[in-house]
């Protein structure tokens, strides 16, 4: 089930808000809550996922039974080996699942083999809730959280359905105390709709819209430099509203259930380095890896070479994270190459500023043909393209009729990726009007993002493949 | 209050409409998308586990969303009152009316001209003549690439001349007043230069058409009406009465008599079909009265159910076939193709860029 559906939004919403608030908690427990949220996650993922919820289900029950078995034999070999089977079985899980086909078929290429692809589909958001399992196991044996005892209670922070299949990646340090004690305050109730609404129409008013673009692209004859940058511009404000436009979705919920879930972006193409880019750029992915892969490494506290190594892995990591195929593994070796690049070379120049953030979109622009590549004589001939080379011409009628129709949405998207928005709207807090203003906004984002979805603007998120 | 106010906004909206969707039946009809709604699957265990429920449910809970023409109508009034955009889904509206942008297909009109070709072969001793109709989105003001009617005539020609079949260009008769304005189809009060190039060409006289022969059917919304969701004003339709034609539907592997305009069918989900009755295999109409006693084959889509009337004033009969619902081999049984008749293979852009849609092995 996806968030911008009538499904979810007209048939589950209503009835999960009221099973959930209507659910008694005596003595102040949350106990029932979770059993509640737990139901309503493990139907809003079987929805999509009627046979693999059993996969996320024996996940979360031999996870949470070697925890309490890594708890058990703490400071002995057994707590070791219980941590090391945990590890495995779920990057196993997502091993057989996300990438046997991929190791397969590059096995076949390297040595002339012929083994048979198994073709699994994958379960959705297997990638997102596998690394929250891990950030609990991995935090565990480290000794830094409490083992949670309670299978309901552990399945409730693995399968909680707002952040269940994009995130943002929920660590269970971050949540471990909201899990057995929250509060429900109104005013979180407020703040946690407005910030769902707000995601709604992040994604299916600009991102859907930006998606019709890329779909123009795809369909047409016309190869002009012109409708090049158009695709990937488009691309890059779609996949930023898309994505960005979950997780306020999911963050939104999270705050409506009691749940303060950490930030997932923060304007990232407002950044003047790459580095910070990914500051602000999927910030739950980025923390993780840096916490549970980066620093064991030895982070930056290493000599150059080291440091070139670790980067190097990293990026690899992210980039195979986001999916089973070389293009996303030259992506994100592309941002390791361009962060080495800013940590040896461009931090010895003062550049302006203007370079940093010109830089940091063209360089982000780039990706878009990395990221969306089905092959790489595809990702060659759209860069070439972009710079003229192999276009029939800069310009076509076909791309100037459609940079003309879309001019507006573009320019939405661009302004709605930096703060200005953001800003206006906190200045205008203090002031009367805004109590007028905020719940119209909500309403007419509302009624107009159902629209949309009512009219057949139907798309999956494109991280749901992640 | 303030923190109230979204709250009661979200409650008000998503409650609001939840409980209206408990209340309110399903359309059987969604008339203004002339079709019907898609139908929520059968909740069992089979559909559960196979994921058809899922897949099924959203598309069938959208069609049968309460208020769903208002809510189709604020997301054109958002696309093209507040994102200035120049179409919605391809759908754009000017001067001249209500359009939709087409593509021209070349391996469809390839393929399409092969089919031509092959049931040409098999009319011995015809006058052949083969047209096609430009697409209405070529007159539209504002430009952008779609139908290419001088790439569809190059396809054609070049795979047709050789065979011996005659190309009639009909874009010197076709502008945008040809056509209705809320409509993809030509009007037929609007179709008098077309047919009168036909008649040139294939040699025949056309008698003048009187204004008393026009007949009001009433007020009429075109098909893009529904697609374009905004409040249009209706247009008129016309029908050109002549008592003297006779139609002949196929039905039930006969051919059975029924009215050459069907007022009945005008007022159905779409009136368009009021012109021999709207999707029909095969057609015959014929004209004790004719100048002539020459039969004509138009082989054709539903573009040609206006115009035939027309043409037929001046043949004693002349039969209509509809290859996307009838095969030759079948046309056969009712049809001669007597040596020295005229054969007219006249077809729309939709046909053209689909052609896989006819019934003939090329």
């Amino acid at each position: 089930m996806i968030f911008s559906s009538i499904t979810f939004l007209y048939y589950f919403l209503p009835v999960a808000l009221i099973l959930y608030f209507i659910t008694p908690m005596p003595g102040g427990s949350v106990r029932l809550r979770n059993i509640v949220l737990l139901v309503l996650s493990l139907v809003f993922y079987a929805w999509g996922e009627p046979i693999f919820v059993l996969v996320m289900i024996a996940q979360c029950v031999s996870s949470w039974a070697l925890a309490l078995l890594i708890d058990k034999y703490r400071g002995q070999t057994l707590s070791r080996v219980f941590f090391i089977i945990s590890i495995s079985i779920d990057l196993g899980v997502l091993a057989i699942f996300k990438y046997l086909d991929f190791f397969i078929i590059n096995a076949n290429n390297l040595f002339g083999a012929e083994f048979s692809l198994v073709r699994l589909i994958l379960p959705i958001g297997i990638s997102f809730y596998t690394f929250q399992i891990l950030s609990y196991t991995i935090d565990l044996y480290r000794g830094r959280i409490q083992v949670n005892r309670n299978l309901l209670d552990f399945a409730t922070f693995v399968a909680m359905f707002p952040q269940l299949v994009a995130g943002p990646i929920i660590r269970y340090a971050d949540v471990e105390l909201s899990i057995t004690k929250r509060e429900h305050r109104f005013e979180d109730v407020s703040i946690g709709l407005r910030r769902f609404v707000i995601g709604l129409a992040k994604k299916v008013l600009i991102a859907n819209v930006m998606g019709e673009i890329l779909d123009i692209y795809v369909a047409t004859n016309e190869n002009t430099v012109l409708f090049s940058w158009l695709y990937v511009t488009a691309f890059a404000l779609k996949i930023y509203f898309d994505f960005s436009g979950y997780s306020d979705m999911a963050i939104g919920l999270g705050r409506v259930f009691g749940f303060r879930f950490l930030e997932n972006f923060n304007y990232p193409y407002i950044a003047k380095s790459i580095a910070e880019f990914w500051q602000r750029w999927h910030i739950s992915l980025g923390a993780w890896f840096k916490d549970y892969v980066y620093i064991p490494l030895g982070g930056n506290r290493v000599k150059a070479p080291r440091f070139v190594l670790n980067t190097l892995i990293i990026w690899f990591l992210i980039g195979f994270w986001h999916g089973a195929s070389w293009n996303f593994i030259v992506w994100g070796l592309y941002f390791a190459a361009v962060i080495l690049l800013e940590k040896f070379v461009l931090s010895r120049f003062k550049l302006p500023r203007f370079f940093g953030h010109s830089y940091v979109l063209f360089s982000v622009l780039f990706t878009a043909v990395l990221f969306n590549a089905t092959d790489f004589s595809d990702i060659g001939a759209t860069f070439s393209r972009l710079f003229g080379f192999g276009a029939d011409s800069f310009v076509g009628t076909e791309s100037l009729y459609y940079l003309r129709s879309y001019l507006v949405p573009l320019a939405i998207g661009i302004i709605g990726s930096t703060p200005l928005l953001k800003n206006f709207a906190d200045k205008l807090s203090d002031r009367k009007i805004f109590k007028v203003l905020e719940p119209l906004t909500v309403g007419v984002l509302l009624i107009v993002s159902t629209a949309f979805i009512v009219d057949g603007s139907f798309n999956p998120f494109i991280y749901f493949r992640f | 209050m303030e923190k109230f106010s979204v709250v009661i906004v979200f409650a008000v909206i998503i409650g609001g409409l939840s409980v209206i969707n408990l209340f309110v039946s399903p359309p059987q009809i969604l008339y203004s998308e002339r079709r019907l709604p898609e139908r929520m699957p059968a909740l069992n265990a089979e559909n559960l586990l196979s994921g058809e429920f899922m897949a099924g449910f959203e598309p069938a809970a959208a069609d049968a969303f309460p208020f769903r023409d208002g809510f189709r109508a604020i997301r054109a009034v958002t696309v093209f009152g507040a994102f200035l955009q120049t179409d919605k889904d391809g759908v754009y509206f000017d001067t001249h009316g209500i359009g939709s942008f087409a593509q021209t297909n070349p391996e469809s009109v390839a393929l399409a001209a092969e089919k031509i070709a092959a049931v040409a072969a098999e009319l011995d001793g015809l006058n052949i003549f083969y047209a096609f109709i430009p697409d209405k989105s070529v007159f539209a003001e504002r430009t952008r690439p779609g139908f290419d009617a001088e790439l569809t005539e190059n396809i054609l020609r070049e795979r047709l001349d050789p065979q011996g079949l005659q190309f009639i260009s009909l874009c010197g008769a076709v502008d945008a007043s040809t056509f209705f304005r809320t409509d993809l189809h030509w009007a037929q009060s609007g179709l008098s230069l077309v047919a009168q190039e036909l008649a040139a060409a294939m040699d025949i006289e056309l008698p003048p058409v009187l204004n008393a022969q026009w007949t009001e059917a009433g007020n009429f919304y075109g098909v893009y009406v529904g697609q374009l969701a905004l409040p249009v004003r209706s247009e008129l339709m016309l029908y050109f009465d002549n008592p003297d034609v006779r139609a002949y539907y196929l039905i039930a592997g006969e051919l059975q008599p029924g009215p050459v305009y069907d007022l009945e069918m005008f007022r159905g989900i779409d009136p368009y079909d009021i012109f021999l009755r709207g999707i029909q295999p095969l057609v015959v109409i014929e004209n004790d009265n004719a100048a002539t006693d020459r039969h004509l084959y138009i082989f054709r889509d539903s573009f040609a159910s206006p115009l035939a009337p027309l043409l037929a004033s001046a043949y004693s009969r002349t039969t209509l076939v509809d290859f996307r619902f009838i095969d030759m081999r079948t046309v056969r049984q009712f049809a001669e193709f007597a040596p020295g008749s005229d054969a007219l293979f006249l077809y729309s852009s939709g046909i053209l860029n689909n052609a896989e849609m006819l019934m003939v092995n090329p």
